[in-house]
């Protein structure tokens, strides 16, 4: 585990190449990353697990587990997922970045696991490396002293055998009892479409075998396994898995939501008295709505999500439309990154054309009647004298950076609504500071800004917090005087009006004149608070249109028609998408 | 800015029944020199490719006539029209060769008007009179601009005091014709007023017929190049409303009616050879890039010479392009062209289940827009307003099934 390009899926291809667990002439680079979109990106989305074989210099063969993780934050539930399978964790800090708010967050996942943790300075062939620095921090981190930490550049590979061999010696073998009822915990799965559902699990205790009818003890349905095993990393059936053993199991299970992860599965004939302590559901906190550019590829993207999901126990989503967009789907996401590969997968290997709504978080409305209502997307917001308050999410922030940045990062957190909790150092230049912050203060941009303000040397990460009251205002974008649904937004009440002038002006540039005048306002309930206005069209025709002219003119005219269907309209106003992609990509929809 | 007019065609406009005409348009592709805003087919006379001269373009055309007259029977022509590029920069002895052949190819005898293109610094007595002689009854001359400034940066050949010159010596001569003036709007160098002025000036030489066209920045252009460096040149279109608006208040209190989007005419003395591209009638275009469409067929020639003369070298037509057209393309066609004239549309000229639609739909929009556009029963019209979003107008008008999908 490491923070975001610390070389964690480098490292793997090393260790598999080492092992000899991969046919030399099948390796490539971060080869347990199969998403084109892992490899393109250069990051690795969904976890991997595999089991390799080990010749340690005490001339045992030892058998483990390798689990390559990803480091962004939006995908820290898998991290803590596959910790509940393993013993120990390799913790990876890149030594010319030393360590950074991921290092810190995955460390403390795994000292909450109990786990043996080998702390390892990697890319130490660079020029740039700052090895001893980063013993000093990860000392002051963890304690203990500089022979504790290995050395290895996982691109050249130096150090990577000591590293083995620090597993196999460091690292303790599974507890666990075989004779005791199964109970086997699963931390991930995925479809198959010809063998169902692969559970990913770590059995605890006892044995399971092909044939055996087993039990999900969270959601009490039954199957029979029909083929268990371990990752090699292809799937090498076994017949058979026991009490410390890291593999899959399938069993006909045709709807995965039937073997959720953090269920624990048992013997049915002999079932365990309790399930394994597993793992909370992963909840949404980024949500947006997906629509078919065009609408008739609304079956399609809904096929296209039932299918992704599949695989992406963390994407949620249900119909929803919307007046301007029609028929769509209102999805809810770990983060914006988590966003964006979701909408990035559905364009790339659905060909389907996305236009996403400015990502929301979830908000707590209380009414004055006494109701409380969750709302995710702000065209939902009941009117203004129907609340009593709102409740908004907020996270604690962790940024970890050269102390020189600190005031600057404590203005942004400032300007971003943040409240100071906290700053601590663990060496002399590096500073730790916590923040209470709005979730939707960092959806927008707040990494950029974090980068800029540190040079690139600052780093973030976050947990949810809570909710905690906010004096927040829906804010209406109307076209012609009818609402634009998919336009409106939450807005802190100091930064509406901002916030509305600058939506209202990128409409009125970017909507086409019509033949009546269109105004484009933005408003609080009934009250206005920006207006712009888009004067009547008063020219839009070929002053010259002789023999000659006519074919041309035809295709004009045919091609303005065509342009116009693609339309959406609102109050008889057509506006095209290139009007609400600026509107929402002004808005969050930050692109790498 | 300027209140535009609203008011509706007049009555006897949308009485009135124009009789069915066909054309026969001769392109002469030969200039003084390339204006900055031009993409017609023309050469420059000091940069003219290969084997291009007078006299070989009329062989050509001698020998595109006959070939055209040959393979569609000698069709009858009620107007004739010599457009360019400037069509009075051709010697007279090839002119006349080439209006003799065109007598011997097609039946010609019945021509109602015949127009010739000029520039004013082209203009001479002998010429005017030979036109005359040849049968020319009217002058389309292109002026642009009387404002030096302009002329010079559009890259015209002539100052004001050329043009007007040029008008004033032949003033006799020029009585003999039905004059026709081209003026610009919306050009940058000068005033907004400045096209009224050059309305008034022009006034003195009793023009019958104006058109008014739009400055307009064609891909490709020496203009197109400046106004990618200096976009505060890129024509305006409010302003294109507010000059048409004055000019068309100053040319009704002169008893010129704006009879199609860009052109004027006083004592029903329009431009009958465009009256019928706008009506979808028949007419045969000779020449380089000269289009035809005769009974729904329509082709284009070739707009390089060369390529244009090889193919009658082999004793092909010169077609480059031919395209029949479906009965919905052309009730399109027919629309977006008759809505651009004052008389608009008629019931009797669009299949009828088009026709219903159209109607409701015509009915619907003026009851929104009545100060664009008109519906009775029998006619669709738009008004001046209208003409001048009439793209806006066809797109609303062809919304829905009526059309078939968009090609």
């Amino acid at each position: 585990m490491a923070h975001i390009d610390h070389g964690k899926s480098t490292l793997a291809d090393r260790i598999l190449e080492l092992t000899a667990s991969v046919d030399p002439r099948k390796m490539r680079e971060q080869f347990l990353d199969s998403m084109d979109l892992e490899r393109e990106r250069g990051i690795t989305i969904k976890m991997q697990a595999v089991r390799l074989r080990y010749e340690a210099e005490d001339g045992a063969t030892y058998e483990f587990g390798l689990i390559d993780t990803p480091g962004h934050v939006d995908f820290s539930y898998e991290v803590s997922r596959s910790l509940k399978a393993c013993e120990g964790a390799v913790l990876l800090i890149d030594a010319a970045q030393g360590v950074e708010a991921q290092t810190i967050s995955n460390l403390n996942l795994a000292i909450d696991e109990g786990l043996e943790i080998i702390p390892v300075i990697n890319k130490i062939d660079l020029p740039v490396a700052r090895v001893a620095q980063t013993e000093d921090e990860i000392i002051g981190l963890i304690g203990g002293t500089r022979d504790e930490i290995l050395k290895v550049s996982a691109k050249t590979g130096e150090g990577v055998p000591e590293l083995l061999e620090a597993i196999a010696q460091r690292i303790p073998p599974p507890k666990g009892n075989s004779d005791a009822p199964l109970q086997a915990l699963i931390f991930d799965s995925h479809y198959d479409p010809y063998r169902g559902t692969v559970c990913y699990v770590r059995v605890m205790n006892g044995e399971v075998e092909d044939g055996d009818a087993i039990r999900m003890m969270n959601t009490g349905k039954r199957f029979d396994v029909s083929g268990c095993g371990y990752f090699r990393p292809q799937l090498e059936e076994t017949g058979h898995l026991s009490a410390g053993d890291v593999g899959y199991i399938f069993a006909g299970i045709k709807d995965i939501g039937d073997a959720q992860v953090g269920d624990t599965i048992t013997l049915n004939q002999r079932p365990a008295g309790k399930p394994v302590p597993g793992f909370r559901r992963v909840k949404p906190l980024v949500f947006c709505g997906f629509y078919a550019a065009d609408n008739e590829d609304y079956d399609d993207l809904k096929a296209a999500l039932a299918r992704l999901s599949l695989n992406d126990s963390a994407l949620q989503y249900e119909q929803e439309s919307s007046e301007a967009l029609g028929f769509g789907f209102r999805c809810g996401f770990l983060g914006l990154l988590h966003m964006e590969i979701v909408q990035e997968r559905l364009e790339r290997e659905y060909q389907l054309d996305i236009v996403a709504t400015a990502p929301s978080v979830a908000f707590e409305v209380e009414l004055r009647d006494g109701g409380v209502q969750t709302v995710d997307n702000p065209a939902r917001i009941p009117p203004p004298d129907e609340i009593r308050c709102i409740k908004e999410p907020y996270v604690l922030g962790t940024i970890l950076t050269p102390v020189q940045y600190q005031s600057a990062l404590i203005e942004l957190c400032k300007e971003r609504r943040g409240e100071l909790k906290d700053i601590q150092y663990f060496t002399s230049e590096r500073a730790n500071i916590y923040f209470y912050l709005p979730l939707s203060e960092i959806l927008y941009e707040f990494y950029d800004a974090l980068k800029t303000q540190s040079r690139g040397l600052a780093s973030f990460d976050y947990e949810l917090a809570g909710y905690r009251e906010s004096d927040l205002v829906r804010v209406d974008i109307l076209i012609n005087k009818e609402p634009a649904d998919a336009l409106a937004f939450m807005a802190h009440r100091k930064r509406a009006q901002q916030r509305g002038r600058e939506v209202v002006e990128i409409l009125r540039r970017t909507i086409p004149r019509h033949l009546f005048i269109v105004p484009v306002q933005a408003a609080i309930g009934s009250n206005i608070i920006a207006r712009e206005t888009i004067p009547a069209l008063r020219k839009d025709v070929i002053a010259k249109c002789y023999g000659g002219d006519i074919t041309r003119k035809r295709k004009l005219l045919e091609r303005q028609r065509k342009g116009k269907q693609r339309m959406r309209s609102i109050g008889s106003v057509s506006i095209p998408q290139e009007a609400f992609l600026a509107v929402l990509k002004q808005d969050g929809g930050k692109k790498k | 800015m300027i209140i535009e007019k609203s008011s509706p065609p007049k009555d006897h406009a949308t009485r009135y029944s124009l009789p069915a005409t066909s054309g026969l348009y001769i392109h002469i592709p030969f200039c003084l020199q390339r204006c900055a805003y031009c993409d017609f087919a023309s050469y420059a006379l000091n940069a003219l490719p290969n084997g291009l001269s007078f006299g070989s373009y009329a062989d050509a055309l001698i020998k595109e006539a006959r070939l055209a007259a040959k393979e569609r029977g000698a069709p009858r022509f009620s107007t004739l029209y010599f457009g360019g590029g400037t069509p009075s920069l051709m010697p007279l002895d090839e002119l006349r060769r080439i209006v003799a052949a065109l007598r011997e190819s097609f039946n010609v005898s019945q021509i109602e008007e015949f127009t010739l293109e000029a520039n004013p610094d082209t203009l001479d007595g002998e010429k005017l009179a030979s036109w005359r002689e040849l049968g020319v009854n009217r002058l389309s001359l292109g002026i642009q601009s009387l404002s030096d400034t302009s002329l010079k940066e559009l890259g015209r050949s002539y100052s004001r005091e050329e043009a007007l010159g040029a008008l004033a010596r032949h003033r006799d001569e020029l009585a003999a014709f039905d004059l026709s003036f081209d003026l610009l709007l919306n050009i940058p160098w000068q005033n907004p007023s400045q096209v009224l002025d050059d309305i008034r000036t022009l006034y003195a030489f009793e023009p019958v017929h104006l058109s008014l066209y739009s400055l307009k920045v064609e891909p490709g252009t020496p203009l197109a190049m400046r106004v990618a460096n200096e976009p505060e040149l890129a024509p305006d279109k409010d302003r294109f409303a507010d000059e048409m608006g004055a000019a068309e208040k100053l040319l009704e209190e002169s008893g010129f009616a704006r009879y199609e989007v860009s052109n004027f005419a006083r004592d029903g003395k329009w431009s009958l050879h465009n009256l019928t591209y706008w009506r979808g009638g028949n007419y045969l275009g000779l020449g380089v890039n000269a289009t035809s469409c005769i009974r729904g067929v329509r082709t284009r020639n070739h707009r390089e010479f060369a390529d244009y003369r090889a193919a009658l070298m082999r004793n092909e037509l010169p077609v480059a392009e031919r395209a029949e057209l479906t009965e919905t393309e052309r009730a399109f066609e027919r629309l977006m062209l008759a809505l651009r004239t004052m008389w608009g549309i008629s019931r009797d000229e669009l299949p009828l289940r088009i026709w219903k639609k159209l109607q409701a739909k015509a009915e619907e929009l003026a009851e929104r827009h009545p100060q664009l556009i008109v519906a009775i029963p029998e006619r669709i019209a738009l008004t001046s307003a209208g003409m001048n979003v009439e793209h806006a107008l066809v797109v609303e008008l062809a919304e829905g099934d009526l059309w078939g999908e968009p090609v």
